[in-house]
């Protein structure tokens, strides 16, 4: 038992409409196909009925009196002329009509095999008690489908020795039999025909239902409420979809009845019954495949029935599991450096409009009073009052005034957001729960939302056109839930692998780098400007000299210390790290000139520098440890601190880069050269062993497919080359290199793509192969296999591509953004099918795991009960940081043999890169905007 | 259609002896009562198995006995985040 639930659906019950019950629930028969009169009034007995409901406000419903709003509508009726089938059920009459006989309606079995009652347990291995324990109603109902198969090969009743003739469903809705086509008036007598205890085994209760009301005789007409009409602005009526069918359906009933009683010929009745026909089933469904959907004459396909409910904007899914909301704002967002991660900027015109209810109490009267004078025009002023009756009053410029004065405790007034009030931000799509998050709210002129640079990661935002929602909170109970579990200090650990998702980003990065790296030095006057970016107050520290000059300098190590906790202690290579044989270790600055091993003691940076592995977003180990040893409020600190000195950094010394960062000087380009027509011939070389069979086949794979394999290899390592040989002259005096050494942005790879050489494209993993026969283009010979003819591109991005090169590397580049449109439109369907099978499990306080009807998914989540946002990269505990803490040594840690280190954890995911891809993040930016 | 379960003779494969196959134990009258009690649920609220389940039945034959509905039974298995994970699971029809 869950506490709170005190009702349970125990079971719920489908049935049809009888045409009885739909003339019963009827408030008027329909007739005429006209809607309104002359003079613009509805007409009796038609589709605006004045009995079927109201619309327009100031009338009463004829049929129960109330006004708009009140009234819920009544149903009408159309009496149809002839029998129609009904789209939704053709697949159900199939059925019956299929495994009864055509001639006494009785089950097509043998009368023994027809289960009865005390037979059905066996057969369904139905529970004993669901069927001795329950009334009749609830008895589980066996539905035969293996019977209907069985019924299918009969060919003669059992019961009264009838041939049978087997019925086809002509899509979408008519019966074959044999060649002759059923009119739905004999489909209905064949339903009348089957009795009522041979529809217990065909899966329907014969209590509430009737088959042949599949076939429809009376057509309920949905109330007005349902289709209003709307009145342009020109004054002229225009009616509802539903509306227009209906219109439809009458004029060819009556149509219908009138040639009928007429007594005209046979095929013109049938030509008007089949009218009939396809707009009741257009008027169901206008998407039935099969027939043509029915069109408004601008051309515009109706909205009917089913397509009001059916898909992303139907009923279910656009206003059942999703509603508009009150109290929103969206604009578009851009960046604010030096706002706190967990605050938002917000525009003074949306302060002025979302509004949070503060109740009027003796304390804050006065307070309230001030505001409601300001009128909602005033910031911060107020937009409404609510009186304790409930009323709801607009707060204007002219009745501000009067307002103010009656105002007592136990109104509620709805004031303008201010600062520090807690507001829910979000960027769609929202696949995380940190794609919702709150901050705090800072009012700002201009009319965009500001964010902080640290927070883009968990949302995806950038600031090329994006919009982001922002939610005011309502209640205190929202606030407080919100303040706790949603602030966006609370989210810098993300659950998904256990480290940091916010945290420095590009310009972080390289000006934390610039301030850490090696031996920076800063005067006096640099130090204070640094420092004046962290808005506490502190002292400047000692200086750690003098210059020549004897004037005192400040190292940029000792300027970030101020920011790093007193007694934090940590030691790892950072991202700059080359990778050497043997590590230096606290050498590393002198011996590789690199600085590349970061070792921070008792919150001193002593050597190394601060860079993407200390501090990025996803990879930073000194904000995991501040976050994870000392809580959200020091890491949100810290986050900020070291963000806003590394932005005063970069701002002190500059930063820029450009194309002229990837020259290479004629000498280098020279040897690339070399390289790269070294690999040709190569390629060449094999490619003719190849013709001649001399190919040596590696085992597994074709000579083809050795040959590929094989020139691929030649090609990649050229590629290698050519970038490494670029790669010595770009040092990190490079701007370009320094961001994608310390991480900020961009890779070595993409430098020796614009430096020396693009390197091989590939469809489909493989070399270009595909175009005219024999060859890729019309400027190779056919047959030609070498590197320039299969899409090798030797051209740098600086240097420009030849025009095949070009084409060849359109042809990845299109691959790379199919790729990325397919994979995000699948992997949005998996999503929302994961939620929709997980929504309603949660994790209660036993640790268990739970749906809503207390059902136990798993006894502990996760199996180890692990939050995995608490967790150290996925483990339970870091028994390596224990070991440091407690003893004070380092545990050596050898990145190859721990193999899976969470450093390396993104780069495992999204890397798609094997040897020869070109683009190292796909369609990582598109500058289109949203 | 609850087949009888035959008997284990030392030809007969056995479902237990397999690898993949986690340990199930038969959990008697107050070990029940201790695991609704600590998960504060009652029996239909745990996951199920069938009374035909192949370990079940090896169970039964175990036991001697027959396992009527609504018997708890514990399994352990190996887990890639706990090291050792158990579940229980009620026998159903």
């Amino acid at each position: 038992m869950i506490f709170g639930i005190r009702k349970r659906i125990k079971a719920i019950k489908f049935a049809f409409l009888s045409p009885n019950e739909v003339r019963a629930m009827s408030a008027t028969k329909i007739i005429t196909a006209d809607t309104y009169d002359d003079d613009g009034f509805p007409i009796e007995m038609g589709l605006m009925d004045p009995r079927l409901g109201v619309v327009e406000p100031g009338l009463r419903c004829k049929t129960c009196g109330r006004k708009v709003d009140e009234c819920p509508g009544h149903f009408g009726h159309i009496d149809l002329a002839m029998p129609v089938i009904h789209v939704g059920y053709v697949k159900e009459m199939k059925r019956l009509l299929k495994s009864t006989c055509r001639q006494c309606g009785r089950l097509l079995h043998k009368p023994i095999e027809i289960p009865d009652a005390e037979g059905l347990e066996d057969v369904t291995e139905a529970p004993p008690e669901a069927a001795a324990g329950e009334g009749d109603d609830e008895m589980a109902i066996p539905v035969f489908r293996e019977d209907e198969r069985d019924t299918a090969q009969v060919r003669v009743c059992p019961h009264c020795g009838a041939d049978q003739v087997k019925i086809t469903l002509d899509k979408p809705t008519s019966f074959r039999e044999g060649g002759h086509k059923l009119t739905p008036k004999e489909v209905r007598e064949r339903l009348e025909r089957i009795p009522e205890e041979d529809l217990r085994p065909l899966g329907i209760n014969p209590d509430v239902v009737r088959p042949e009301w599949m076939v429809l005789t009376a057509l309920p007409v949905p109330p007005v409420t349902v289709r209003p009409s709307i009145t342009l602005e020109s004054g002229d009526r225009s009616e509802d979809d539903l509306t227009h069918k209906l219109v439809d359906v009458l004029r060819i009933n009556q149509r219908l009845r009138e040639n009928r009683d007429a007594g005209a010929p046979q095929l013109i009745v049938e030509d008007l019954w089949e009218l009939l026909q396809y707009h009741v089933t257009t008027y169901f469904d206008n998407q039935t495949s099969g027939i043509p959907p029915a069109r408004h004459r601008s051309g515009r396909p109706l909205k009917t029935l089913a397509q009001r409910l059916k898909g992303k904007e139907g009923r279910f899914r656009s206003n059942l599991s999703g509603k508009r909301v009150n109290f929103s704002a969206r604009t578009v967002i851009s960046p604010d450096p030096l706002l706190s991660i967990n605050e938002v900027g917000i525009p003074m015109e949306v302060a002025m409009e979302l509004t949070i209810p503060i109740r009027v109490t003796p304390y804050n009267t006065e307070v309230v009073k001030g505001m409601v004078l300001r009128g909602p025009k005033n910031y911060p002023g107020v937009n409404y009052v609510i009186r304790p009756d409930g009323r709801r009053i607009k707060v204007t410029d002219k009745n501000a005034q009067n307002l103010s004065e009656t105002l007592e405790t136990g109104f509620i007034v709805e004031r303008h957001l201010v600062d520090q009030d807690i507001v829910l931000f979000n960027r769609q799509p929202s696949l995380h729960r940190m794609s919702i998050m709150a901050h705090e709210v800072k009012v700002m002129p201009q009319k965009t939302f500001r964010l902080n640079l640290s927070v883009c990661p968990p949302y995806n935002a950038d600031f090329d056109g994006d919009e982001m929602n922002l939610h005011a909170l309502q209640s205190e109970e929202a606030r407080a839930e919100a303040k706790i579990l949603m602030r966006v200090q609370e989210h810098i650990l993300s659950p998904r692998f256990g480290g940091p998702v916010i945290g420095a980003i590009h310009d972080h990065i390289t000006g934390s780098f610039m301030l850490t790296h090696r031996d920076q030095r800063f005067d006096r006057d640099e130090a204070l400007f640094l420092l004046s970016f962290i808005g506490t107050e502190r002292d400047l520290p000692r200086p750690a000299g003098k210059d020549q000059s004897g004037k005192p300098f400040w190292t940029g190590k000792q300027i970030a210390s101020t920011v790093i906790p007193r007694d934090l202690s940590i030691e790892y290579k950072a991202s700059v790290c080359a990778g050497c044989e043997v590590c230096a270790r606290e050498k590393c600055d002198e011996e590789t000139g690199y600085d590349a091993y970061t070792v921070i003691e008792n919150g001193v940076l002593k050597c190394g520098v601060i860079d993407e592995k200390g501090i990025g977003a996803f990879k930073g180990k000194i904000l995991d440890k501040i976050v994870r040893d000392r809580g959200p409020d020091e890491g949100r600190v810290f986050i900020d601190n070291i963000t806003k000195l590394s932005i005063g950094t970069i701002m002190l010394r500059g930063f820029t880069t450009g194309i002229s960062d990837e020259d290479i000087p004629p000498e280098a380009r020279r040897q690339i050269d070399d390289v790269l027509q070294k690999a040709r011939q190569d390629v060449e070389d094999r490619v003719e062993a190849f013709n001649q069979g001399l190919l040596q086949q590696m085992p597994g794979r074709s000579v083809e497919e050795t040959l590929e394999v094989e020139v691929m290899k030649v090609l990649g390592r050229a590629r290698d080359q050519a970038g490494n040989l670029a790669g010595k002259y770009l040092g990190l005096e490079n701007s370009a290199v320094i961001m994608a050494k310390s991480g900020a942005r961009g890779s070595m790879l993409n430098l020796s793509q614009m430096a020396g050489c693009i390197g091989q494209q590939a469809v489909r993993g493989e070399r270009i192969h595909r175009g005219y026969e024999g060859r890729t283009l019309p400027h190779f010979r056919r047959r030609d296999l070498g590197a320039d003819a299969s899409g090798f591109v030797s051209s740098s991005y600086k240097s420009g591509l030849r025009p095949t090169e070009f084409f060849f590397h359109c042809m990845g580049g299109r691959e790379g953004l199919v790729d990325t449109a397919v994979r995000t439109s699948r992997s949005g369907y998996m999503q929302r099918r994961l939620i929709n099978a997980l929504e309603d499990l949660k994790v209660t306080y036993d640790g268990s795991v739970r749906n809503t009807s207390g059902t136990i998914i798993q006894f502990a989540y996760g199996e180890d009960g692990i939050d995995p946002s608490r967790s150290v990269r996925g483990e339970a505990v870091d028994v390596d940081d224990i070991i440091r803490d407690v003893l004070g040594v380092e545990v050596l840690e050898d990145e190859e043999k721990a193999g899976f280190r969470y450093g390396e954890y993104e780069a495992d995911m999204t890397s798609t890169q094997d040897e020869f891809e070109t683009e190292d993040e796909g369609g990582d930016e598109d500058f289109g905007g949203d | 259609m609850a087949e009888k379960a035959q008997p284990e003779s030392e030809t007969r494969f056995s479902v237990m002896s397999h690898q993949l196959v986690p340990t199930h134990i038969l959990l008697d009258q107050k070990e029940e009562q201790d695991v609704l009690a600590r998960y504060r649920t009652t029996k239909d609220a745990l996951p199920k198995i069938r009374r035909t389940d192949p370990c079940v039945q090896s169970l039964e034959a175990k036991a001697g006995e027959e396992i009527r509905r609504g018997r708890i039974i514990k399994i352990f298995r190996k887990s890639e985040t706990a090291g050792l994970y158990f579940t229980y699971r009620v026998v159903v029809d």
